[in-house]
């Protein structure tokens, strides 16, 4: 199994992925190629609540229509897709004759991986829209209408820069700065509003690889993804999922939306996460270093 | 499209044809033809240059900011390229303080390149300055243009200022130029980590001299044209902790920066984000976080500009000496 434990330095990423998988909130990772944003990705499964039986069978299901292997989600194991970006709108959401499931319902339960999110069809991201609001695919054929579950958590990554090495201290970036605009813009596209969080990832120091230092490991993650869900559901069973600030906290956050020009959206989508981190921390109550994090994780695409 | 009168080829025999052009001896020698729009008498102004990279961190530009206003506030026109970064800044710097700018475009002195300085050059018109050329009217911007273009910048001003600028950017061929033309070359000092200063760092390790801040700018001023400003100097009252003070010295990402000042991740990202909130820390796109160029330029320790364009000496700029 894989663990978190074998990432080393990126601990302000899993620290971002840790409250994605609490809260169930969309990650965008930016980074330069080789830093590591693949291997995070393939274990964030790993620190996900554990699968229930209904889940299971409900993944299982998916699986065994599409002919796709069952044993490890049998076995509890999560799935994990990581889908090339040549594909195509059909193969994401599913489609063909007869109708086949696309990746997004395999990923059902468990971990739709976007790398290169820019180099993705424009329409094929497009048509995430619904399902990622539904959790369910819907495809009409004349013969009758077919419905895929997928409720995945939805994570993606992409470089920096067109040539990836914008801001690594040992390449030089060849980009021109208007390339780097052009592209970083590209990042938002169709998704913008389905991302809460976006994280900077940094190749690692060389000497940490080498000796091996540990970070914090799937383990003390799982732990911490555990206490939050738990609590957010007590929370949610309790005083409903709006989130309310103590009008101290209020007053903070609106001078910060001001300073740093939040929209609408964008207030929203920092509260949401702010709400996350305050239960990892099994708080009731928002605090004035919640909503810091949270505008620290929040997407830099205008717009 | 502007006025036809408003539009000038200068050629060689031209009274207006600035002498500094001369000193260019690159294979093709002195341009034969300068085209100009707006207001070509500004050549025989005494110029200044100030250059600097396209890709700029918020030190550079707050260095180029200080250096068009400070140009501008003793009376001198200032010489850019009004590229995207430190030139645009510098431009703008010095037309906001009611000074004067030639910007040598790299295309036709009729069309705008990048259009991101769009304003830079209409500005520099409208505000007695001009847009000069060695490209016919209408030519579109061209890579081989760049670079004879970086000669003309550093051989119109007696003095060439480089903001900020790494080892590979077009910034360096026009330093390069410079030396060759025997100008005065400065440069501001970057910190020694952040590869957006290995040139600058790297030509004041050549001998290029040095702007240690305000002061030292007026006196490189007053040194080579003979002008000063008054000013008062008055400390920058400012909010100074040890994260600020740590990317000051250099930007970093916050991991880096948690690591050296000792302290929790979490806490440094939070203190990140409040101080982002504050307008005094920005993230460059390639995830750093750096003071912004407001911080920077409000932390110079001294500043209260009380009059400009003062004449000290009276030192008698060539263009002058030339018309009488």
């Amino acid at each position: 199994m894989p663990d978190f434990s074998d990432v080393v330095d990126q601990e302000l990423a899993k620290r971002a992925l840790t409250i994605a998988a609490t809260g169930h909130h969309g990650i965008l990772m930016v980074g330069p190629p080789g830093c590591g944003k693949t291997m995070l990705a393939r274990r964030l499964p790993t620190i996900l609540p554990p699968l229930g039986d209904e889940d299971r069978l409900e993944a299982m299901l998916v699986h065994s229509i599409a002919g796709e292997p069952t044993a490890d989600i049998a076995r509890g194991v999560r799935p994990f897709r990581a889908p090339h970006h040549s594909l195509s709108m059909g193969g994401l959401v599913g489609g063909g004759r007869p109708v086949m499931p696309g990746e997004v319902s395999l990923a059902d339960k468990g971990v739709l991986f976007l790398d290169e999110l820019p180099e993705f069809a424009t329409n094929a991201l497009q048509s995430l829209r619904q399902p990622l609001e539904d959790k369910e695919v819907r495809i009409v054929r004349v013969d009758g209408v077919y419905r895929f579950p997928c409720d995945f958590q939805l994570v993606a990554a992409a470089n920096p820069c067109p040539c990836g090495y914008l801001g690594d201290p040992c390449h030089q970036c060849t980009c021109p700065p208007g390339r780097v605009s052009a592209y970083q813009g590209r990042l938002g596209g169709p998704l913008k509003d389905r991302i809460d969080l976006h994280v900077d990832v940094a190749r690692p120091v060389a000497r940490k690889v080498i000796e091996g230092q540990e970070g914090s490991s799937t383990a003390a993650l799982g732990e911490l993804v555990r206490a939050g869900v738990e609590f957010a559901s007590w929370r949610e069973a309790r005083e409903g999922e709006d989130v309310r600030l103590p009008p101290e906290v209020e007053a903070h956050f609106s001078e910060m939306a001001e300073g740093l020009a939040l929209t609408g959206r964008g207030i929203d989508r920092v509260l949401r996460v702010a709400r996350t981190i305050a239960d990892i921390d099994r708080r009731e109550d928002v605090s004035v270093q919640d909503i810091a994090e949270a505008c620290l994780f929040r997407p830099k695409v205008k717009g | 499209m502007p006025a036809e009168a408003n539009r000038r080829e200068i050629a060689r025999e031209d009274p207006l044809y600035p002498q500094a052009l001369e000193d260019l001896d690159s294979k093709d020698g002195p341009p034969e033809r300068l085209h100009v729009l707006g207001n070509a008498d500004c050549l025989g102004d005494p110029l200044i240059s100030i250059i600097g990279a396209r890709r700029a961190t918020p030190y550079g530009l707050a260095v180029s900011e200080m250096c068009g206003r400070i140009s501008a506030e003793c009376g001198l026109t200032v010489v850019s390229g009004g590229a995207i970064g430190c030139d645009s800044a510098a431009a703008r710097a010095a037309l906001g303080a009611g000074g004067r700018t030639i910007v040598v475009a790299g295309c036709g002195a009729d069309e705008v390149y990048p259009s991101a300085s769009r304003d830079v050059f209409e500005r520099a018109v409208s505000q007695g300055g001009c847009v000069v050329s060695i490209e016919r009217w209408g030519a579109p911007p061209m890579r081989y243009t760049f670079l004879r273009r970086n000669a003309v910048i550093a051989a119109l001003g007696k003095v060439l200022l480089i903001a900020e600028a790494s080892r590979r950017s077009g910034t360096f061929s026009t330093a390069t130029a410079a030396v060759q033309l025997q100008r005065s070359v400065f440069c501001a000092p970057g910190s020694i980590f952040s590869p957006n200063s290995t040139g600058t760092n790297g030509l004041i390790e050549q001998g290029a001299g040095i702007i240690a801040g305000e002061e030292s700018l007026d006196v490189v001023i007053s040194m080579n044209y003979g002008l000063t400003r008054a000013t008062l100097s008055g400390a920058g009252d400012l909010e100074q902790n040890a994260t600020i003070l740590a990317l000051v010295a250099s930007p970093s990402r916050p991991e880096e920066l948690a690591w050296r000042l000792g302290t929790e991740l979490l806490t440094t990202i939070r203190t990140l984000s409040e101080l982002e909130a504050k307008g005094k820390v920005c993230r460059l796109p390639d995830g750093r976080y750096s003071p912004t160029s407001a911080y920077l330029a409000q932390s110079l320790p001294s500043g209260i500009v009380m009059g400009k364009g003062l004449r000290t000496g009276r030192v008698e700029s060539e263009g002058e000496a030339r018309r009488r």
